[in-house]
């Protein structure tokens, strides 16, 4: 059943109901009414009634193109009437509907034209315009930020990426210009994040991630040769997140964002799983395991690239949990660990802040040795006693 | 109880996992493609216009309808016209306004020369995707999904160990190209830091549907790196087909197609430094008396002519050097604040550019 509940608007017009009869329509109809409805299971619909049944069989029998229905029934934007809104056209028995194919934004105007002189109808009457509009939505507390990572208070100078984490959907557009590197005097340090029309945020824009520059990052290729590295270990610095980055509804964010560290040395070694601690769990028990790292590793690396199977490779359903400062992760099963042998999965893509990957620098002397050969996926065996 | 251990003092079973069997899928022959999102565009040509699908992780090949091709069609003329406020008329047509839609690329149709743009309307998960058509006469038209002919093929899943993890992974598109029955397609992660090429065999009805292809490239420091590829095309250089690449930190890469294997790890050639603090947008080869030039559009450093004579000479870089070595380039002044890009026809570019009372769809001369 349809629902109407969602009315904005019901606009109608009398029109002459004059004893002229038309070549084409017999009956003339009555006056427009036009009224917009949003129902919860299916697009906005512009519901066009008081039409005369001739002049509906006409124009079924039209076999009108989108084209040739908008010389009919138009539909536009009101604040930006610089086009017709792309809508498909379905003749009922009483109305006619006409659905935008994109929807119509609550709270927008939208003008509705009718010319009922246009063939195959023949009214005598000047074209009909009204304006609908939905209703505009409840006001939501606008998006804030919600965290960093990394979290900690010291970065190495050679970090290449941080995320940035949002209480709700942010818009689509691009950190650059609403994050910005301060110095410890709290200015502006200029051209040191990637500026990239790409997008990098997660699927449902709640996390956005920021690349520092990689040519000043990486040691002697001509970004950093001139400018040197963004981050110089022993200063202090901030990252500060302006508040008219626009959240998935177009509004600034709640509240500007800060989040201080100090730039430490550079981490330029691959990672070594081998020099990182594991407590095992107790047999029977779902107490984590637990594995700690000598420096921070990458948050959302660490959600999919670390991981438990059984020692035939089934992975074990459990929760991950990454540690303060990500220098560990735990995994808690969902079941009871069994005495039995089970292996902690590292996949080599797992990198920390810096883009060192296991046993691989992200800065690699790549001419005169030969590159080393990582497994795409280490495995660590631990029995639970 | 819980014991305490150093990794390294349990055996250690680092196991050389056999190359995960590529996970692309295909997707048969359909009707109405469903994008989550849209573009980068790429035509091939035979006019099949090939889209990416940034959040679905997937490439989308379409017929489109025989009325987009064919001369003196309904829709309007051949080629394309100016639109000033195009990103307004857009807006228009989708029923928003121009804050309302994000042009994500633009496309020239091989045989009618139609400029094809991908927009996103809205912002955020709940925004949706839209194709709209330019004609010779500056008519824009929206290209409606419901009735095209379509193949896909999804890239190749991440890796992952564990199920469960609340990871938040994406996989951006940052170019796509189609030459010699081949789609090449580069991408950067949010996540992991690498340099990602895809070939694809299209039609995608082949089992080798492509493979992942991690590419390095030597720069002046002899290290190693794995920025992304930002825009490239394919294009014969002695003969050899190559992948030119421009890179984020703008150096410009020269790949042997012929070296693209699955798991490869491909050293490039840098042939070419542009400059910091730039990222290149858009890239084409075209043809002016007799001599081939890349145009490389840019974020911050306009838009650069480059000669290909020289290409054939570059050596690949193999020992540390000192200073800027590369092939040499102009810059073209009067190209300035340019967002997309793509060569319309034999004497002219079809760019859009951000001006101060919207955006503009414009042809420009070749330089």
């Amino acid at each position: 059943m349809r629902r109407r509940g969602c009315a904005a608007l019901v606009a109608a017009l009398i029109t002459t109901a004059a004893c002229w009869a038309p070549p084409l329509v017999d009956e003339p109809g009555g006056p427009f009414v036009v009224e917009v409805v949003s129902p919860d299971d299916g697009p906005s619909q512009i519901q066009v009634s008081g039409w005369s049944s001739d002049e509906l069989t006409s124009l079924r029998r039209a076999n009108l193109t989108e084209d040739g229905w908008t010389k009919i029934v138009s539909l536009h934007v009101a604040d930006n009437p610089s086009g017709i809104v792309a809508s498909t056209y379905t003749v009922h028995d009483d109305r006619l509907d006409v659905t935008p194919r994109f929807g119509l934004d609550p709270g927008r105007g939208y003008q509705v034209k009718i010319d009922g002189a246009h063939p195959p109808l023949s009214r005598q009457t000047p074209v009909y315009t009204t304006t609908i509009s939905l209703p505009a939505e409840a006001p939501t507390p606008p998006v804030r930020v919600t965290g960093i990572y990394p979290s900690g208070s010291t970065w190495p100078e050679n970090t290449l990426r941080f995320y940035l984490h949002f209480s709700g959907p942010m818009s689509a557009t691009s950190a650059v210009g609403h994050v910005r590197l301060l110095d410890a005097a709290g200015q502006v340090v200029d051209d040191v994040l990637l500026d990239v029309d790409v997008d990098l945020w997660n699927t449902d824009y709640t996390r956005r991630t920021v690349f520092f520059d990689p040519g000043r990052v990486k040691k002697d290729i001509r970004p950093n040769r001139e400018l040197g590295r963004a981050l110089v270990a022993g200063r202090r610095y901030a990252i500060a997140v302006e508040p008219a980055w626009p959240d998935g509804k177009g509004r600034p964010l709640a509240a500007p964002f800060r989040h201080e560290f100090a730039a430490g040395r550079a981490v330029e070694r691959g990672l070594e799983p081998n020099d990182w601690t594991i407590s095992s769990p107790g047999a029977g028990t779902r107490d984590p395991l637990s594995v700690s790292f000598p420096w921070p590793l990458d948050a959302g690396l660490l959600e999919r690239a670390v991981g438990v199977t059984t020692g035939d490779g089934t992975p074990v359903d459990g929760r991950v949990d990454v540690g303060a400062n990500e220098t560990s992760w735990t995994f808690t099963p969902e079941r009871p660990w069994a005495s039995q042998q089970y292996l902690l999965v590292v996949l080599s893509v797992l990198e920390d802040p810096s883009g060192n990957t296991v046993r691989e620098p992200f800065e690699f002397e790549m001419f005169g040795k030969p590159k080393p050969a990582t497994p795409e996926r280490l495995t660590y065996p631990f029995t639970p006693q | 109880m819980r014991t305490s251990m150093k990794l390294g003092a349990v055996l250690l079973l680092a196991v050389a996992s056999a190359s995960a069997p590529v996970s692309a899928g295909l997707a048969p022959v359909m009707t109405g493609p469903s994008f989550s999102s849209i573009g980068p565009l790429a035509f091939g040509p035979d006019g099949t216009l090939f889209a990416a699908d940034r959040t679905a992780a997937t490439i989308v090949a379409m017929k489109l309808p025989d009325v987009d091709v064919k001369v003196g069609d309904p829709g309007g003329t051949m080629g394309t016209s100016d639109v000033d406020n195009i990103d307004a008329k857009i807006g228009a047509l989708l029923g928003t306004d121009a804050a309302g839609v994000t042009i994500t690329d633009l496309a020239v149709h091989p045989t009618t020369k139609h400029s094809y743009v991908s927009v996103m309307r809205g912002s955020g998960p709940d925004a949706q995707a839209a194709l709209v058509r330019v004609n010779g006469a500056g008519d824009l038209r929206l290209v409606p999904f419901d009735d095209i002919m379509f193949t896909s093929v999804s890239l190749p899943n991440p890796a992952a160990v564990n199920p469960n993890g609340r990871g938040g992974r994406a996989q951006s598109v940052t170019d796509l190209s189609y030459i010699d029955g081949r789609l090449y397609v580069a991408g950067l992660s949010n996540e992991e830091f690498a340099s990602k090429l895809w070939s694809v065999g299209y039609p995608f009805t082949s089992v080798d549907r492509g493979a992942s292809i991690e590419t390095y490239h030597g720069n002046h420091g002899a290290l190693e790196t794995r920025a992304p590829v930002m825009a490239f095309v394919p294009y014969r250089v002695g003969g050899e087909l190559n992948i030119l690449a421009g890179y984020t930190c703008t150096p410009l890469v020269k790949i042997p197609v012929d070296s693209l294997r699955a798991g490869a790890k491909v050293v490039g050639t840098t042939i070419a430094e542009f400059g910091n603090g730039n990222q290149p947008l858009d890239l084409f080869v075209y043809t002016k008396d007799g001599r081939d030039f890349l145009l490389m559009s840019n974020s911050r450093r306009g838009v650069m002519k480059i000669g290909t004579d020289g290409l054939a000479g570059a050596e690949a870089i193999t020992t540390r050097v000192g200073g800027t070595a590369g092939v040499a380039f102009e810059t073209i002044d009067s190209m300035v604040n340019i967002e997309q890009m793509d060569l319309l026809d034999a004497d002219r570019t079809i760019v859009i550019t951000r001006t101060e009372a919207g955006r503009r769809l414009t042809a420009v001369p070749l330089p």
